[in-house]
């Protein structure tokens, strides 16, 4: 990781016109991307974000006052004032990063994106990734083995010798697990499944520690889209290579309907895999070494992630144990 | 029946309101602004000059708890969710909760699950302590 840091440098941004351009959805991100002096502003439209139940992230000369509850929302900051959040985040909690351009191998710096730091500078909770990480691979195991007991094994009904005057031990029947061939007494039995259901907080908060693990550690990239100039994957594999993205590297758009060029290309190529945002999970984001995101699709993670934040664990949806449907 | 003989529809205004103020909302609201709260509540003003905080929890609530534990024996008050300098906020709240009972109180701190701990039962005195400073 050290190495990489070391070796990547900031390509010229001769191409980047002082005023900064985001080609989003809507035109009008283009007018509040334009950072005022002391107001921290972001992309995210006010109405998108949803309660957060946050603080300031710990820095002495916060200069961004804390909000009052829901009353002066005339005084809040333009578009990180939220739905029915208690406490803005401050400017300096608030984390940037770069957007860049996707329809060349060249890498051009297009604007400058906010991200929530609840989302994206979250603590890095270790428990909470290991506990998804396990959570992924345990609900889905089965557990074929199976062994039967004495009762089981074929044979085994008649008492094979009398009680007594045999100079042998007793024995009532030659399957006991005692004997070679006999039933095994406590062994697995039949197939066994591993399912079950992290917490709703659990899960959402090892999804914001996993991509805030990945944002602090230069491993996450937000672009302005996937649209490829052509589908040649050795386009796509130089364009990963020039800007020092990892082996494995795991394209995140906010709909499953992907550009045909990225979708031929990546297909060539099986460390280069794509993922709509409703997929996102902590295994497959650990798996990959980049994570590169889309605009709307950083939008549409945040939004979720924000209002599942103030999801209470009685009102998250409930997945039935497996056992309860038979 | 054919089509024809299906009897007009007209849409009906139903006001639905008494209904949807009944079913259980998804989110957790932002409590309503008031001077002051009957039940002692303060919303979480935020405190820039202090170089820690504390995260409340999703029903707005101070996040600190009383783990009782070997059947009622061992007591310990925990506070969840400490962001910045957590030994900042384990020293100067020590030293309060010290100060205020006379004694001393054996704690503990943890960096990595970001929680701090005191053995004994002060739920109420740290609540009021973190509420003064508007966290």
């Amino acid at each position: 990781m050290a190495n990489r840091l070391i070796l990547r440098r900031h390509h010229n941004c001769g191409n980047m016109t002082t005023k900064m351009h985001l080609l989003l959805r809507s035109a009008s991100f283009l007018q509040q991307n334009l950072r005022q002096p002391g107001s921290p502003k972001c992309l995210l439209r006010a109405t998108q974000m949803v309660r957060l139940c946050s603080t300031q992230a710990g820095k002495v000369h916060d200069t961004a006052p804390a909000l009052p509850v829901a009353a002066a929302e005339s005084d809040a900051p333009a578009l990180l004032r939220p739905l029915t959040e208690t406490v803005a985040p401050s400017a300096a909690a608030v984390r940037q990063v770069w957007v860049e351009n996707m329809d060349s191998a060249d890498e051009r710096k297009l604007g400058l994106l906010e991200l929530h730091p609840e989302v994206f500078a979250a603590f890095p909770k270790l428990h909470l990734i290991h506990d998804n990480v396990r959570w992924q691979r345990m609900y889905r195991q089965v557990d074929y083995a199976a062994t039967k007991t004495r009762a089981e094994v074929r044979g085994g009904g008649r008492k094979p010798h009398p009680q007594k005057g045999g100079g042998r031990a007793r024995a009532g029947s030659i399957r006991s697990p005692l004997w070679k061939g006999g039933g095994v007494s406590h062994g697995p039995r039949g197939p066994k499944t591993h399912f079950y259901m992290l917490s709703h907080s659990a899960r959402v908060g090892g999804l914001c520690a996993t991509l805030s693990v990945k944002l602090a550690q230069n491993d996450l990239h937000v672009v302005r889209d996937l649209e490829l100039p052509s589908a040649d994957p050795g386009l796509l594999q130089e364009l990963v290579e020039r800007r020092y993205w990892g082996p494995s590297v795991l394209f995140v758009d906010d709909t499953d309907e992907m550009p045909e060029n990225l979708v031929r290309a990546a297909d060539q190529v099986p460390h280069y895999n794509l993922l709509p945002v409703y997929g996102l999970n902590v295994f497959t984001m650990l798996k990959h070494d980049t994570l590169v995101l889309t605009v709307a699709a950083v939008e549409r993670v945040q939004e979720r992630l924000l209002r599942a934040l103030s999801i209470h664990n009685s009102m998250a949806v409930k997945h039935t144990d497996a056992s309860l449907l038979r | 029946m054919l089509a024809e003989e299906l009897p007009a529809v007209e849409p009906v205004d139903v006001d639905w309101s008494h209904v949807e103020r009944l079913l259980p909302r998804r989110t957790v609201p932002t409590p309503t602004d008031k001077a002051a709260y009957p039940s002692g509540w303060t919303p979480q003003r935020g405190n820039p000059s202090l170089p820690y905080s504390v995260r409340r929890s999703v029903n707005h609530m101070l996040p600190v708890y009383l783990r009782i534990m070997e059947d009622g024996v061992k007591r310990l008050t925990v506070v969840r969710n400490v962001r910045g300098d957590i030994w900042k906020l384990h020293d100067e709240l020590k030293r309060h909760l010290e100060e205020t009972n006379s004694r001393y109180i054996a704690s503990r701190v943890n960096e990595v699950s970001l929680y701090v701990q005191f053995k004994g039962e002060y739920v109420q005195q740290v609540k009021d302590w973190l509420r003064e400073r508007g966290l």
